[in-house]
């Protein structure tokens, strides 16, 4: 016994030396933290919330860390082009629906989120809604909500001045007059100028600037219609130079109006929170010479490690009521009927950008939909130095026209190959 | 009351049980002190390791922070490689509308291209007549409004290189601004969010419980992983309070751990938690500390009770071997004085009423002839051989049977008897049958025909408890002188309440 007791203690000091002695190797495993990247552009408001809801989503899958990716969209796509070319875009990213056709014209470049379907709610999205997503057959993206130009009459004003809302555009040289000079009954951006004036022209000579596919539509007339429908509103004070647009001035009362994207309308809000009664303005062309699109729309990476982790956050983004919670109608008014029965419950949808959402639902079946190339970043730029040159005088508005007609065919012919 | 004397196996048993105890004590004090030691230990050696680990991570931190810091600047210094950016003067009356349009339009594309990969927020040019090019957000435009060209100016906090950081205009610490003088009328403005400092600080979860927090010169936290801090008010008094010298430093008190690290631009990078937090992890060591005490201690008290159990064992057979023989006289193989005298005390005093003894004394006759004539060979084969008739004659299991002298013994005979005169006739009949094996065995017939040797026999019956071996001895001795003075081989009763003497048989 008393033999039995010793072996065995002296057992159980062997193992305790040879515990504690220097060969022993401690192994430690750590749960595995993936890292998924996510890329947008937007305003202060946009990328506060954002960033917040990221968090929350990081705390709601503790083994997922998302490192942000954002700038104004101003300059964005510059950004968004080197990661592209590079291979170095984000897993999840928020991209323009015309960078579809500019990244994936046969479908390949992004991933096919269908494919992802046991980590994304489809079920909240139409077939129709899908399409807009859908290239060469495969689901590149998803909408986050529709969007057109709206024009944003404050109605305040313009009482003050005796006018009534604005039916079209010769209404805004009217009340250009009538302002004399004290307030601008309309401002613009480079991208609301270059919709506002190819609708004008369009309505003028009937053409369509270009097809979805790119072919331009328009000849050097139409243009010189365009470049001068901007010269003769910058000149009889319909407008400000788009160079100086600032949206402090809607709250000002400096802008008596506004024409920019439905996602945008809370540009209005200050001023309607300060003293100011803005109204939706008819759409100043027929539906068919107005255009829409999905506002924006979420893609995933084709070169993504972790397509489930990235289909597990696009679907955070889209569908849950803790992104809808923060998002609000701030893209828009989601296509996603989760995020929207959520908004409806919560009497979230109201104010002026879901007044702008009823008025575009009610032309929505007859607007064209805006072609892929119409928003390409350096086609605006060009057609904001035309204007330049026309507004300046620095050459003639037939010869510009030409010019710019043939360095837009360069670029979307750059575009397509 | 005289005390009960113990026997050896008494004695040896209360030695072991005393060792045990004694083992057992001393094994769990060492066991408590070894603990508490390695407790105490543990305690200094953790709050070291965690005081180095929590000064590493906010010096990884600095480290981090200093290099996001420096790609902030490195990215604005680019601005100068582009003469056209950083000599253009927007308040320049002379310039040419279309010309200025022109040019700014070419600063700001080269502008979005220097931040093309950044998370900026701002990144735009100032002018002195509050003119902007470049990504200037409407949030900073609203924070400055007419004043945005003097705030930027302020900023200004080295004047030697004229840049510097800053947050905090009008208690908005949504974002942190860098500023650097292009020329005399222009100053790049950046900013990027605070929230992006998440990254900046994320580090790994090796200590608990800690709260990264970045402060400006005069504590005012500028970020926190805290999600109670509100961002913009003072660091917390207790921390605050603790935080005596300027620079980096690291405080340890019974209430808090906290590390701080100066950063290049003067803001403070403050890591701290409470100290229980960190000694969370000691418990839970301290468990297994008492669990291995614990078991050590068991352990060793069960190795050493058996240990004990198995020693005693062999001592008490080797004592009782030896008491055995201090007891017996070995010649005749019955207890000695010594012994029987205590033995008989011992059960005098363990006497019950109702009890019946008798305490019987015998002396050997004419033993001193034999011992003369045939030597004391021949006497100690006599005393030999009356030792066993002793034994025979009495129960030597119950009855008490010693040799107190030379050739004279005594018995401590034990009955239960009920009555007196049984147990008067009990006594006779065992003297009466000790009397005839002396007469029957051959042994007692000297060779030379001498006197037979036969034993005189003096008894006091007891049938009374509280009596002294030494009272009975002297009654018993009375009635044995009796006995020899009736001629020997006889027995004679005394009766026990006088000295009066019963005449037993004789030969």
């Amino acid at each position: 016994m008393i033999k039995k007791l010793a072996l065995l203690l002296c057992g159980c000091m062997s193992i305790c030396l040879c515990c504690c002695g220097p060969k022993h190797t401690a192994i430690v495993e750590h749960a595995e933290q993936i890292e998924i990247s996510f890329s947008w552009w937007g305003k202060d408001a946009r990328n506060e919330y954002t960033l917040d809801a990221i968090k929350q989503f990081e705390e709601l899958h503790p083994h997922i860390k998302v490192i942000c990716k954002y700038s104004d969209s101003s300059g964005y796509q510059t950004r968004y082009n080197i990661q592209m070319v590079s291979n170095t875009e984000a897993d999840v990213m928020q991209i323009n629906y015309a960078w579809l056709e500019e990244y994936s014209h046969d479908g390949s470049g992004f991933y096919d989120l269908s494919t992802l379907q046991d980590y994304i709610d489809f079920s909240s999205f139409s077939e129709e809604t899908l399409n807009y997503g859908m290239m060469n057959g495969k689901l590149n993206a998803i909408p986050i909500a529709l969007n057109t130009m709206t024009i944003y009459i404050n109605e305040t004003i313009y009482k003050q001045h005796g006018l009534a809302v604005p039916t079209g555009w010769d209404d805004f040289f009217a009340a250009a007059e009538a302002m004399n000079g004290t307030c601008y009954p309309l401002s613009l951006n480079s991208k609301s100028l270059w919709f506002a004036a190819a609708s004008y022209a369009g309505q003028q000579t009937g053409h369509h600037i270009m097809a979805q596919d790119g072919t331009i539509g328009f000849d050097a007339a139409d243009v010189q219609i365009m470049l001068e429908f901007y010269r003769d509103m910058v000149n009889k004070q319909v407008i400000p130079q788009v160079e100086y647009f600032n949206k402090l001035n809607l709250e000002s009362g400096d802008y008596a109006g506004t024409m920019q994207w439905l996602s945008d309308a809370d540009y209005m809000q200050s001023a309607i929170d300060s003293r100011y009664q803005f109204v939706i303005m008819d759409y100043p062309a027929a539906a068919s010479d107005w255009y829409s699109k999905p506002a924006t729309m979420y893609a995933i990476s084709k070169n993504t490690e972790y397509p489930r982790e990235s289909a597990m956050l696009l679907d955070y983004l889209l569908n849950s009521e803790e992104m809808a919670e923060k998002q609000g109608i701030e893209k828009g008014i989601p296509i996603s009927s989760r995020a929207r029965t959520y908004l409806e419950d919560h009497s979230m949808l109201n104010g002026i950008k879901y007044d702008a959402f009823l008025k575009m639902e009610e032309h929505l079946e007859d607007m064209s939909v805006i072609s892929f190339y119409f928003e390409n970043a350096t086609v605006i730029d060009l057609f904001i130095e035309s204007c330049n040159t026309v507004l300046y005088e620095k050459n003639s508005a037939n010869d510009e026209a030409q010019k710019f007609l043939d360095a837009l065919a360069e670029t979307i012919a750059e575009s397509q190959n | 009351m005289t005390k009960k004397p113990k026997d050896a196996s008494t004695r040896v048993k209360q030695i072991k049980f005393t060792m045990i105890i004694g083992f057992s004590v001393i094994i769990v004090a060492l066991t408590v002190f070894i603990s508490a030691l390695t407790m105490y230990k543990t305690d200094t050696v953790l709050k070291a390791k965690v005081g180095d680990l929590t000064t590493e991570l906010t010096v990884l931190l600095k480290m981090n922070m200093d290099r996001y810091l420096d790609t902030v600047e490195t990215t604005a210094a680019l601005v100068f490689a582009y003469e056209d950016i950083y000599k253009y003067d927007a308040t320049d009356s002379g310039l040419d509308d279309y010309d200025a349009l022109s040019k700014e339009a070419d600063i700001t594309k080269k502008l979005f291209d220097i931040c093309v990969m950044q998370n900026f927020v701002d990144f735009g040019i100032v002018y002195s007549n509050n003119h902007t090019v470049g990504r200037i957000s409407s949030g900073s435009e609203q924070l400055f409004g007419a004043e945005l060209y003097e705030c930027a100016q302020a900023m200004i906090g080295n004047p030697k290189i004229q840049n510097g950081w800053f947050s905090g205009y009008n208690g908005d610490f949504k974002r942190i601004y860098y500023v650097k003088r292009l020329n005399k009328h222009a100053i790049l403005l950046t900013s990027l969010y605070t929230l992006e400092l998440e990254n900046v600080f994320d580090h790994p979860n090796n200590v608990s419980d800690i709260t990264v927090r970045l402060t400006n010169a005069d504590y005012v936290t500028m970020y926190s992983s805290s999600s109670t801090d509100v961002i913009g008010s003072a660091l917390p008094k207790e921390l605050r309070q603790r935080i005596t010298a300027d620079g980096s430093v690291t405080v340890m008190d019974e209430d808090y751990l906290i590390t701080v690290n100066q950063t290049d631009n003067d803001w403070y990078i403050i890591c701290s938690t409470k100290t229980q937090a960190i000694l969370r992890e000691k418990e839970e060591m301290q468990f297994y500390i008492i669990i291995v005490g614990i078991i050590a201690g068991v352990t060793a008290i069960t190795l050493g009770v058996a240990f004990a159990l198995r020693l005693n064992g062999r001592v008490a057979d080797t004592v009782h071997a030896l008491d055995k023989k201090a007891q017996i006289d070995l010649l005749t193989g019955i207890f000695n004085k010594k012994s029987f005298e205590e033995l008989t005390e011992r059960a005098l005093s363990e006497m019950k009423p109702g009890n019946r003894y008798a305490l019987i004394l015998i002396d050997v006759d004419n033993f001193k002839h034999v011992n003369d004539d045939f030597g004391h060979a021949y006497g100690d084969k006599i005393l030999a051989q009356i030792g066993k008739i002793l034994r025979k004659t009495f129960r030597e299991q119950k009855d008490i049977i010693g040799r107190i002298g030379g050739d004279e013994f005594c018995v401590l005979l034990k009955t239960n008897n009920t009555r007196h005169d049984t147990f008067m006739f009990h006594i006779e009949e065992r003297c009466l049958r000790l009397r005839d094996y002396f007469h029957e065995d051959v042994t007692f017939q000297p060779p030379d025909g001498s006197a037979r040797i036969s034993v005189s026999i003096g008894v006091t019956p007891v049938e009374k408890t509280g009596q002294h071996f030494e009272d009975l001895y002297r009654k018993s001795d009375g009635a044995l002188y009796a006995s020899k003075h009736k001629g020997k081989d006889t027995y004679v009763i005394c009766n026990a309440d006088e000295d009066n003497h019963t005449t037993g048989g004789t030969t």
